[in-house]
């Protein structure tokens, strides 16, 4: 019994050390393709990071997620501008775009541009880009870690039943910051297969997406295509964006407040479809009463609602606004600029 | 709980070491032990489902002393009466709501209309295969083959035996109970082969099917947009699919019995190497078709009566062995095609040529006739299992006419599908002479084990269902 035991044992430590070892090896060789999210998005978020910390001649930048790059272009707002929005950021990612830029950079405004449910802090993305990407530093999620502790929950998660428990969910997320082999032995095939199949193809499309990034200063055309009318809102979900977020939107207004930088807040535009169902909503009337709060909180933050509904011709997908929605949304916002800054 | 879980994972190991290290003291407690193991098993997935499993098992329990009566009337009475008990469990629960549904349709073809009352409830788990555990026992008393068993632990382990107890194989109460029964003692080569078995069964399930699945959901929920090469395709990946699911699941079961000193029925003999329809009965699905044949079949008369009965028996096995399968007609259907596989082997007496001998039994590899008579096995067998995996006929029809007719429609085929194939015949070809000990060539063994074991842990953590447990 002893004899198969120990070698059961010997079998499974070899077999699990070399899993990991494998599974080591290509993230550290191509982690693009290994960190659980697709390859373009790595390549998309990193170019992003990079800029951040860059000294630049830009005195004016505009945060954001993806709606963010999609729905400013700042070649229409100046020469000024820089468009540092990063796909599936929140708030806290946006602290960490404006410390981080402030360290080599003056900065007069910051335009943020948000979808509600990432002010809300209902995305998925922290724990599959932010996370596996590193963009924080170790010492900035170990911050994060303590907010979590205060407020009882892990970012982006729900309200924890004890401390045990929350303490498991950042030990689980820290294995993945780590790069921890066996946080991503699941998405492993996948990543392989992406890696053997379409390995040129992502080549290609991320030459294109570094190019339409540096060439437009972080702005991101989501295409020409128009007429996307999925709906994205569910119109009974009551707002309330969650309190680490929040947190986090406190800190940036503190240090854009030490900074004297100006602050706007736009929400991000939705198609019709969406904005049909937000209408005389549950939803609008709780995310009325929340910008009315945030607005009471931070009297010197600009909150921009409007337009919250476009024409369909204006989207490139269900969520992003396609060229001629930038031209629009940029617009708009080069005008609200124009009339609070001066 | 399934075998591809976590969970499984931690009670497997955790049952090994209480069942050898502390209730080792007497079969009484390695039984009791075995016992409360497969209960939790079951209960795992629903508990309120273990009452029903709990009366089934101890209704047959008592009928088994009344059927051993020497009072041949009385033991007939209760013969019947526990037939009814469990068709009757297996009624209610599998089949009321297709014949109700069946009823209505019938009715309403003469105008006349009624709203049936249909069952909301999930059909337990396994309970095609314990019921027909329990159908063997006392079927097996009647014939005076077996003894009623006297310790009711004992007799429940044989219904309910964790690996066993979800999708079988479906065991005779004169194989597996004098095992339960007979003390077990640690054996060091059963355990490494059941080890073996584990692995090689989770590596089809969890590598080979669920992959394939993929492919196959894909191409069966489209097939009208799927062009003739896709559909074909389609179709080989359900057929390794439904083998990989099924036979990994049957070695998983096997092996897991083997760490606990039992020894199982076989459920699968590369069927996927048959050279006719008959010789794929007696590879596929082994303790179901010889169940049938051996407590239908045969009392029916078998083929020992004259050429009509044989014809009758057989369609009434393979229909009662497609009905098994799920209320539904397709099943049937896929019963009825496969009976008319077997028809003109039975009616030519060729139904038994290939009953000993393996394919390419003394060489490395297959004649040119094995080649052909392989693939037309083949083939045949994936044209019926379009019928299995369709929801229904209109769809397995439909897919059928899509294969003849949509050769004009763009390809758009994954040929990741042989990837997978590939390495399940390779094995199964090296295996076929000896399939129980899973012995690998010395030279790789090693390498080959280890390649199994990570690629397992590379794909572990779906927790797919197995197809065979939804009958």
């Amino acid at each position: 019994m002893n004899k198969f035991l120990i070698k059961i044992i010997k079998y499974l430590l070899l077999v699990t050390g070399l899993s990991g070892l494998i599974i080591f090896l290509f993230i550290s060789i191509k982690p693009p393709y290994f960190l659980g999210a697709p390859a373009l998005d790595y390549y998309y978020c990193s170019y992003q990071y990079d800029q951040i910390n860059k000294k630049t001649e830009f005195k004016n930048i505009i945060i954001g997620d993806s709606r963010g790059n999609a729905s400013i272009n700042p070649n229409l707002l100046g020469e000024q501008w820089v468009n540092l929005s990063i796909p599936g950021s929140d708030f806290l990612e946006g602290y960490i775009t404006l410390k981080r830029y402030l360290l080599h950079n003056r900065v007069d405004t910051v335009v943020m541009v948000y979808g509600l449910n990432y002010i809300a802090e209902n995305s998925p993305y922290f724990t599959q880009r932010t996370i596996p990407f590193r963009f924080l530093t170790y010492q900035e999620l170990q911050n994060l870690e303590l907010v979590e502790k205060k407020y009882n929950y892990v970012f982006h998660g729900n309200a924890t039943k004890s401390s045990f428990n929350l303490q498991w969910q950042q030990f689980d997320r820290k294995l993945k910051y780590l790069h921890f082999p066996f946080s991503y032995r699941e998405t492993f095939i996948d990543g392989l297969n992406n890696l053997f199949s379409s390995q040129t193809e992502v080549r290609v499309k991320k030459e294109k997406i570094i190019k339409q990034l540096r060439d437009h200063r972080g702005y991101m055309n989501f295409g020409e295509a128009d007429s996307n009318n999925t709906d994205g809102v569910n119109p009974d979900y009551h707002y309330n964006p969650k309190p680490i977020n929040q947190y986090y939107l406190n800190l940036l207004m503190d240090l854009a407040a030490e900074k004297k930088i100006t602050v706007f807040l736009a929400i991000a535009p939705m198609n019709q479809a969406s904005f049909a169902s937000y209408t005389n909503s549950k939803l609008e009337s709780s995310v009325n009463a929340y910008f009315e709060k945030l607005q009471h909180q931070h009297t010197g933050l600009f909150i921009v609602k409007d337009p919250l509904g476009l024409p369909n011709s204006l989207f490139g997908d269900p969520y992003h606004l396609n060229k001629k929605g930038t031209l629009v949304f940029s617009e708009t916002i080069r005008k609200k600029l124009n009339g609070k800054t001066q | 709980m399934l075998f591809n879980s976590f969970e499984f994972l931690l009670f497997l190991p955790t049952v090994f070491i209480l069942y050898w290290f502390v209730f080792n003291r007497s079969v009484r407690w390695q039984n009791l032990l075995v016992l409360l193991a497969s209960y939790f098993f079951y209960g795992w997935w629903s508990w309120q489902f273990l009452i029903l499993l709990g009366a089934s098992t101890l209704l047959d329990y008592l009928y088994g002393f009344a059927v051993a009566s020497p009072n041949k009337k009385k033991a007939k009475l209760f013969l019947w009466l526990s037939i009814i008990n469990n068709l009757g469990i297996l009624a209610v629960f599998k089949y009321y709501n297709f014949f109700v549904t069946q009823f209505q349709q019938a009715f309403e073809l003469l105008s006349l209309h009624f709203n049936p009352v249909l069952l909301q409830v999930a059909i337990p788990i396994g309970i095609s295969f314990y019921t027909f555990h329990g159908m063997s026992y006392i079927f097996d008393i009647y014939r005076q083959q077996q003894q009623p068993v006297k310790n009711f632990v004992d007799y429940a382990v044989f219904v309910s035996f964790f690996p066993l107890l979800v999708a079988g194989p479906i065991e005779r109460a004169n194989h597996l109970l004098p095992q339960i029964q007979r003390k077990r003692s640690f054996d060091y080569m059963q355990a490494v082969v059941g080890c073996r078995l584990i692995l090689w069964g989770l590596f089809k399930k969890v590598v080979i099917a669920d992959s394939l699945a993929a492919i196959a959901d894909n191409i069966f929920s489209n097939y009208q947009d799927q062009n003739t090469v896709s559909l074909i395709i389609g179709a080989i990946a359900f057929s390794f699919q439904i083998y990989g699911d099924f036979s990994g699941y049957s070695d998983i079961a096997l092996g897991t019995a083997r760490l606990f000193g039992f020894e199982l029925l076989s459920n699968f003999r590369f069927p996927y190497f048959s050279r006719d329809i008959a010789e794929f009965w007696r590879r596929w699905h082994i303790s179901l078709s010889s169940w049938f044949r051996d407590y239908v079949y045969i009392p029916l008369g078998g083929s020992k009566q004259g050429t009509l009965k044989a014809v009758r028996n057989t369609f009434i096995i393979f229909l009662i062995s497609g009905f098994w399968h799920g209320a539904s007609w397709n099943f049937i259907a896929w019963g009825f095609i496969h009976a008319c596989g077997f028809l003109p082997l039975l009616l030519l007496g060729r139904n038994r040529r290939h009953s000993s001998d393996v394919v390419a039994q003394y060489g490395k590899y297959p004649s040119l006739k094995e080649c052909w008579q392989m693939g037309t096995t083949f083939a045949f067998v994936s044209v019926a299992w379009v019928f299995f995996r369709a929801h229904d006929m209109k769809q397995a029809l439909g897919y059928l006419k899509g294969i003849i007719t949509n050769y004009k429609q763009p390809l758009a085929c994954n040929p990741t599908l042989f990837y997978y194939i590939i390495p399940l015949l390779a094995g199964d070809w090296w295996l076929r002479r000896d399939e129980r000990n899973l012995k690998m060539p010395r030279k790789y063994k090693s390498i080959i084990y280890i390649i199994v074991a990570i690629s397992i842990i590379f794909y572990f953590g779906k927790k797919t269902n197995f197809i065979y447990f939804q009958f």
